[in-house]
């Protein structure tokens, strides 16, 4: 078992197994050796941890993917924003955690969680006008009336039919 | 505010004149100087009320100009909380990479999909998209003969500046041109 020590100071216990799904914990059970000393984890709350620790659980056992994985090559793979009945039900949740989620996974190193995260938020852009994403993520409109102009005169390749 | 009489008292079934009420009767001269008595008082609290509107009125327009105030100190702050900010800008490449249409393998030129939607809601969207070549090393290129010479020149140049942010990624183009009748 390995424990771990959230930002907010609490335990959590969790099978080797289950843990070492983040490389960040992986690494440092690697580092350390044989050792019942707790592993801090400074940069996630219990809150999400205990969210993380689920998805885990749940894919335990499944190939990790490799450390040295091109990402550039599986472009095709990340332009499919199917994700399963599991995840999906494991990633409804409000805006605030979806995104200490997607910080926490990159941070501990979780590839598929992160990927899971990143097709939510990426299926949240989908279908909506420039305004209705910055209504949606509280993204201040910051371009200048020159630049404005600037880019609807550079975009107006893309309206020619 | 002045001591009103109860609204119940202003029912037309309580008014002494309430058999003429609606009809098309013409009062005499002594029933005239009557109405006019009893107007008196109505009139007088109308006034009053009217008063009272005005001010209970202006009190909730004041309220509501605070309550407007107060919800834009809060949104204002809020937006700067917002979660999406504290995403690195390597995340928000891989987001943006994910929000690439899956109906089309090549990237497609419209204002509506990813990548040239993600330009448009802000600088720092902009500048991440911009610095994102998983982006821009793809697409498709359509060149109908109906095409003015000046749109073909636009599609040409939109296309070469698409395609040079895909900075020294391998490209993959699809074009279909239709030739020309004769």
């Amino acid at each position: 078992m390995v424990t771990l020590v959230t930002s907010d100071n609490e335990k959590f216990t969790a099978d080797k197994e289950v843990a070492e799904r983040s490389v960040l914990i992986k690494n440092m059970l690697e580092d350390v050796g044989e050792s019942d000393q707790p592993i801090p984890l400074p940069n996630v709350s219990s809150s999400v941890l205990k969210k993380v620790l689920e998805y885990c659980e749940h894919h335990r056992g499944e190939p990790l993917p490799a450390a040295d994985a091109d990402t550039t090559q599986d472009d095709t793979r990340k332009r499919t924003t199917d994700i399963s009945e599991w995840d999906q039900k494991f990633i409804t949740v409000d805006q605030e955690m979806l995104f200490e989620i997607i910080l926490a996974a990159n941070y501990l190193d979780i590839k598929s969680l992160l990927d899971v995260g990143c097709k939510t938020v990426a299926n949240m852009i989908k279908g909506k006008t420039p305004e209705e994403i910055r209504k949606l993520f509280n993204i201040v409109n910051d371009f200048t009336p020159e630049e404005e102009a600037q880019i609807k005169k550079e975009n107006e390749w893309a309206e020619d039919r | 505010m002045t001591c009103m009489t109860p609204s119940s008292a202003w029912d037309l079934a309580s008014s002494p004149f309430s058999s003429l009420i609606g009809t098309n009767h013409v009062p005499s001269p002594a029933e005239l100087e009557k109405l006019r008595a009893s107007l008196t008082v109505p009139q007088d609290e109308r006034n009053h009320l009217r008063l009272e509107i005005a001010r209970v009125r202006a009190t909730l327009d004041g309220l509501l100009s605070d309550e407007k105030k107060m919800d834009t100190y809060i949104d204002a702050h809020q937006a700067l909380m917002s979660p999406i900010r504290r995403i690195p800008q390597e995340v928000l490449a891989e987001i943006f990479i994910r929000c690439l249409p899956d109906t089309s393998p090549y990237g497609v030129r419209s204002l509506e999909y990813a990548p040239l939607l993600l330009l448009g809601v802000c600088k720092h969207w902009r500048n991440i998209a911009l610095d994102t070549p998983l982006l821009w090393n793809s697409l498709h290129i359509h060149l109908p003969t109906h095409l003015s010479e000046e749109a073909a020149s636009r599609r040409i140049t939109g296309a070469t500046l698409w395609l040079e942010r895909s900075a020294a990624l391998p490209l993959s183009i699809s074009i279909h041109a239709t030739p020309f009748q004769n």
